[in-house]
C-alpha cells in the first residue's frame, strides 16, 4: 500500500472519527495519528472550521490557528496529564457516575475529590433521617410515660370518690374480663364462679402464663399498667 | 453519535492521560472561541494569547468537569471570563454584552457583539462562508446528500443508509468523499488568511 493511500485511509478514518462513528475503527490509534501528524490535525481543523460555518457559527479568520494550537499544545505538554478518570457520562436524561482506575499506580485522589460532593448530600441527608427518627422516638416514648403519669392521679381521685371501693381494696369481683396485651399473644383473665381470678392463655405461651400467674398472685396489691409488662406499681405505695 | 457525545468520549480519554485528545478539541473549538474572545478584546495577537490562557484553563478543569452541560457550553463561558479578567488586567472599560452562555448552543450569536468585529473580519468570515455554501452546492447529488443528512440533520451513519437506501460503507465514502471537496476550496482560503 502507497503512502498515499495510507493517507487517504487514514484521512477516512479521520472523517469517521469526527462523525462520532468509531464502531469498526480504533479511536485510539485514530487519535494517536491524528495528534501526531501535522497534516491530519490541519484537515481536522478545516473540517470543523467547514462544519461550523456552515451550521451558520461565527468564527476566527483563522490567522495563525495552527500556531496558536501548537502553543496550547506545548502549555498542556507541561500540564501534568490525568494519570486515573473520573468519567461522569452524559447518557441523555440520565447521568451515571463511573469511577475506574486506569493506571493502577495513584489511589483516586482525584475521583475522590469529584466525587465527594456528589455523595456528601447522601451521607448528610441520611445522618439528619436517623436523627429525626432517633429524637421522633423519643419525644413519643416520653409522651407515653407523661401519659401514664397523668392518668393516675385521676384514678387515685375516682377510689377516694365516695362511693368508690377505698384504696387498696380488692376490684377483682368488680372486674368480670380484662385482657391485657402481651408482646407476643394476648391472655385475658376473668372471674370464675367463686370469683377469685383465673388466668385464660389465649396464645398459649409459657411467658404470658408465667407473666399472668405473677399478676395474679399480687392482683391484691397491685393494677394494671400501661405499658404491657412494665413493673407494676401499687396505688398505695406511690 | 451526537456533537456532545463525541466531545465527552474525547473528554473522557484526556482523563485518563491522553493529551491528544485534548489536542483535537482545540484543533476543533479554537476557531469559534478566538472569534468570541475576539469580541472583547479587539487585537488578534492578544485574543489569541486569551485564547490560549483559557484553554489552558479548561485542560485544568477538566478533572471537575461532569457533563452536565456540553463541553463548548463550559469552555464558552471559561473562554468569556478569561477575556473579562484580561480586560480588568488591562484596565481597559468592559462593554456589557448582555449575551449569556446559554447562547453558546445557538448557531448565530453573534449579533449582539457584531459591531466589534473589524470589517477585514467580517469579509474574511463572509467569505469562508460562502465558499462552504457554494462547496456544498457543487457537490454531486449523492454526496451533497449524505453531508447534509449528517451535518445539517445530525443522522448517524446507519440511519443514512437506511435513508439512502445503499450499504453504511458508502455512505461513510460520500461523506468523506464531501468533504475532501469543500476543504479543497476552503483550504487555499485559509492560506491566505494565515499570510
Amino acid at each position: 500500500m502507497s503512502k498515499k493511500n495510507t493517507d487517504k485511509l487514514t484521512t477516512e478514518q479521520l472523517s469517521q472519527l469526527m462523525d462520532g462513528e468509531w464502531h469498526d475503527i480504533n479511536a485510539s490509534r485514530c487519535v494517536e495519528i491524528a495528534c501526531g501528524d501535522q497534516a491530519l490535525r490541519d484537515t481536522w481543523s478545516r473540517w470543523h472550521v467547514a462544519r461550523d460555518v456552515a451550521r451558520g457559527e461565527q468564527v476566527a479568520p483563522l490567522e495563525h490557528c495552527s500556531e496558536l494550537a501548537s502553543r496550547i499544545h506545548a502549555a498542556i505538554a507541561d500540564e501534568p496529564a490525568y494519570t486515573n478518570v473520573t468519567a461522569i457520562h452524559a447518557d441523555g436524561a440520565s447521568n451515571r457516575l463511573e469511577v475506574e482506575s486506569v493506571s493502577g499506580v495513584e489511589t483516586s485522589g482525584v475521583a475522590a475529590r469529584a466525587s465527594a460532593p456528589r455523595f456528601a448530600w447522601r451521607q448528610t441527608a441520611a445522618g439528619l433521617g436517623i436523627a429525626a427518627s432517633v429524637a421522633m422516638a423519643t419525644v413519643l416514648g416520653l409522651n407515653l410515660i407523661n401519659t401514664d403519669a397523668a392518668v393516675e392521679p385521676s384514678l387515685v381521685a375516682n377510689a377516694s370518690a365516695p362511693g368508690a371501693p377505698a384504696a387498696g381494696a380488692i376490684v377483682r369481683a368488680e372486674l368480670p374480663e380484662v385482657e391485657l396485651v402481651g408482646n407476643s399473644s394476648s391472655f385475658a383473665v376473668e372471674s370464675d364462679a367463686e370469683g377469685r381470678v383465673q388466668p385464660r392463655v389465649v396464645g398459649g405461651e409459657l411467658l404470658d402464663l408465667l407473666l399472668s400467674q405473677e399478676f395474679e398472685s399480687s392482683s391484691a396489691e397491685r393494677t394494671t399498667a400501661t405499658v404491657p409488662f412494665s413493673p407494676l406499681r401499687d396505688y398505695a405505695g406511690r | 453519535m451526537s456533537d456532545r457525545e463525541i466531545d465527552q468520549a474525547l473528554i473522557e480519554r484526556v482523563q485518563r492521560g491522553d493529551k491528544g485528545a485534548f489536542d483535537l478539541l482545540v484543533l476543533k473549538y479554537q476557531h469559534r472561541i478566538t472569534h468570541l474572545v475576539g469580541r472583547y478584546v479587539h487585537d488578534m495577537h492578544e485574543a489569541q494569547d486569551v485564547t490560549q490562557e483559557a484553554f489552558i484553563k479548561a485542560y485544568r478543569g477538566l478533572k471537575n468537569f461532569r457533563g452536565d452541560s456540553a463541553f463548548y457550553t463550559w469552555l464558552y463561558r471559561i473562554a468569556i471570563n478569561t477575556s473579562k479578567n484580561h480586560l480588568v488586567t488591562r484596565s481597559r472599560k468592559i462593554s456589557d454584552t448582555g449575551i449569556d452562555a446559554a447562547d453558546a448552543e445557538q448557531f448565530d450569536t453573534g449579533s449582539a457583539l457584531r459591531e466589534n468585529a473589524t470589517p477585514d473580519r467580517e469579509l474574511v468570515t463572509a467569505e469562508i462562508a460562502e465558499t462552504v455554501r457554494r462547496s456544498i452546492e457543487a457537490l454531486p447529488e449523492d454526496l451533497r446528500t449524505a453531508i447534509v443528512l449528517r451535518e445539517f440533520e445530525g443522522m448517524s451513519y446507519d440511519e443514512i443508509a437506511v435513508a439512502m437506501e445503499c450499504p453504511i460503507g458508502t455512505v461513510r465514502s460520500r461523506i468523506f468523499r464531501a468533504r475532501e471537496a469543500i476543504d479543497k476550496n476552503l483550504e487555499p482560503l485559509l492560506d491566505d488568511t494565515r499570510g
